[in-house]
């Protein structure tokens, strides 16, 4: 498969798209989830194994605390409801990467179930709802190295065998690539919130399958869905969602069926591939893991667990727009992360300027952030100088115009804004008599203009101003040098 | 529940077992005769009994703390392996 039938025109606005994600997100424990091995990224290989993760005769698992408490926090912070019994099950299946011939994962009595997420859908919001979201734990890595003659090989990496997961299955409320992407980008931003998760994809700390089917507007019952694995990246979400959209509409235009099937997103290609395997008839045999005990939690411990939450985004979003009053839309960009929010907090604090130290950090201070890839904790001015520069831009002592001059400055020179403003000569120019020289030198050097001026045209006086300001270097201070630059025309006149 | 030899080709394949045309008719006999005796359970009403998923109910899970302990066993597992490449784990391609 190496195009995708490109759906009739106009035949999109016919069909619904019905999608719904599994995302898989490795928990930030320092242990594995049944044995006491590194879960680091990154070690050299079968260094982090033991006997219980190598899948060996005669080992018992025994469950993570940790790893229970970071799911529970999850699905308090989504509104699931978190069961008081839940049991873990075998997954049976053979591949190299899983020792023991099962995945140890939870089946029919997760650790959570219901709870929803809030995405950005158009210009309001739309609720996702959750189905579950179960404990489980990873396969290790196989490796398929390229081009060696005749070696027909797979190599088996076993440190991330046992590394703590929770799967978060969504309702399929989803029907779009960008929903799904929102949707992403949100279960993430509550999983490094709550300190759970890294949310590295490159790393793949965060995984997602969808599950993807169309239907005819209108209709209530579900078309033949197909799964696509391996998406890595948000980017690749939004692709192959929409990617697979196009082609299941394509062919049901052109009179074909879609035909239930997992495939894989090549990210190379473009295009989602049948994984055409045997294994696809899957048949995993679940039973309850006998090796483990039901998992018993006390509604009191999962009560203090609630009560250690941290606030959420969506409750630092509100919390920003009430407090501050700054736009929605501004709250959205500054809870990227709790630091880069609390970072707007101190600024806005120390400067009383809250809607203009919105305005700094989203386009000065994240324009370098950008340019350069840094997080805010590494971003050069701490946020009591940027505090110190927007108050004083705000209280009207430089104007925007130097105060960049003055940020570009900051970012190397630790020094105090008002410092930076006298060492390099960016005080305004503010005196009368200096604004009332400068308007003269102005309105001389421009006889034309001048005259039109005077003629009544005043919208030439425009163009004093701009001639004046570029003379000052930014500097003058605009609402004098107009009353100069009046005074210095009247005078002439 | 009816056995027949397409069912036990199925169970070997998913439990990767060769099984020999000739044992098929043992088997098939066999795991019939299994099913059938444990199919006596579905005669009782279990309607609002809870599941039993282990014996030992009741026991709490045995927890253990988010503690790193290496092992360091890389050398000996490997060396116990059917086939190794460099530090990995060698098997048959699978893609």
């Amino acid at each position: 498969m190496s195009t995708a039938p490109k759906a009739i025109a106009g035949a999109r606005e016919r069909y619904e798209p019905v999608i719904g994600l599994e995302v898989h997100a490795q928990l930030k424990t320092a242990s594995k989830i049944f044995c006491c091995c590194s879960t680091r990224f990154g070690a050299p290989p079968n260094t982090q194994v033991c006997p219980v993760c190598l899948g060996l005769p005669g080992v018992l698992p025994v469950l993570n605390e940790r790893a229970v408490r970071d799911a529970v926090m999850v699905g308090l912070a989504v509104g699931s409801k978190i069961a008081l019994r839940s049991v873990f099950a075998r997954k049976n299946y053979f591949y190299p990467d899983l020792p023991k011939g099962y995945q140890i994962s939870q089946y029919d009595r997760p650790l959570c179930e219901g709870g929803s997420i809030d995405i950005r859908s158009g210009e309001g919001w739309k609720r996702i709802g959750l189905v579950r979201i179960h404990l489980e734990e990873d396969a290790g890595k196989s490796l398929h190295p390229e081009g060696r003659a005749g070696i027909h090989t797979t190599r088996v990496d076993l440190n991330r065998a046992g590394v703590p997961l929770i799967e978060i299955v969504s309702e399929p409320d989803i029907r779009s690539g960008e929903e799904a992407t929102d949707y992403m980008a949100r279960l993430r931003q509550i999983l490094v919130y709550l300190d759970v998760c890294d949310g590295n994809m490159e790393e793949g700390s965060l995984r997602c399958d969808a599950n993807v089917s169309v239907r005819p507007k209108g209709s209530t019952s579900f078309g033949t869905k197909t799964e696509i694995k391996n998406l890595n990246s948000f980017r690749f979400v939004d692709r192959a969602i929409a990617y697979e959209i196009e082609r299941q509409i394509g062919l049901i235009e052109s009179g074909g069926r879609v035909v239930q099937e997992t495939l894989l997103w090549n990210s190379e290609q473009g295009v989602a591939e049948s994984m055409r395997s045997k294994e696809e008839a899957h048949d995993y045999r679940y039973f309850p893991e006998p090796d483990l005990l039901p998992l018993d939690l006390d509604p009191a411990w999962i009560e203090s667990v609630r009560a250690s939450l941290p606030e959420l985004p969506h409750a630092l979003r509100e919390r920003l727009v009430r407090e501050h009053g700054i736009p929605e839309y501004d709250a959205e960009v500054l809870i990227e992360t709790r630091s880069l929010a609390s970072y707007y907090e101190d600024v806005a604090a120390r400067s009383g300027q809250p809607k203009l130290a919105s305005n700094w950090i989203m386009t000065e201070v994240n324009a370098i952030r950008n340019r350069d890839g840094l997080s805010i904790e590494r971003f050069p001015i701490q946020a009591d100088r940027l505090g110190a520069l927007v108050g004083m831009i705000g209280a009207g002592s430089i104007s925007g115009k130097i105060g960049k001059q003055v940020f570009e400055h900051m970012l190397t020179d630790p020094a105090a804004p008002d410092e930076i403003v006298k060492r390099h000569g960016l005080l305004p120019i503010d005196d009368e008599a200096s604004l009332l020289e400068l308007a003269d030198e102005i309105v001389a050097a421009n006889p034309g203009p001048a005259a039109e001026f005077r003629a009544g045209k005043e919208k030439t006086f425009g163009f004093f101003v701009g001639q004046a300001m570029k003379r000052s270097g930014g500097r003058a201070h605009p609402e004098k040098l107009q009353a100069a630059l009046r005074a210095a025309l009247a005078k002439q006149a | 529940m009816r056995i027949d030899a397409g069912t036990v080709r199925k169970i070997a394949a998913l439990a990767r077992l060769r099984v020999a045309p000739e044992d098929e008719e043992r088997y098939v006999r066999e795991l019939q005769e299994i099913l059938t005796y444990v199919e006596q359970l579905q005669a009782l009403d279990v309607e609002g009994i809870e599941p039993t998923s282990t014996v030992v109910a009741g026991e709490p899970v045995p927890l253990r703390p988010d503690e790193e302990i290496s092992s360091d066993v890389r050398d000996e597992a490997l060396a116990a392996a059917p086939d190794r490449e460099e530090d990995y784990f060698r098997v048959p391609r699978v893609v």
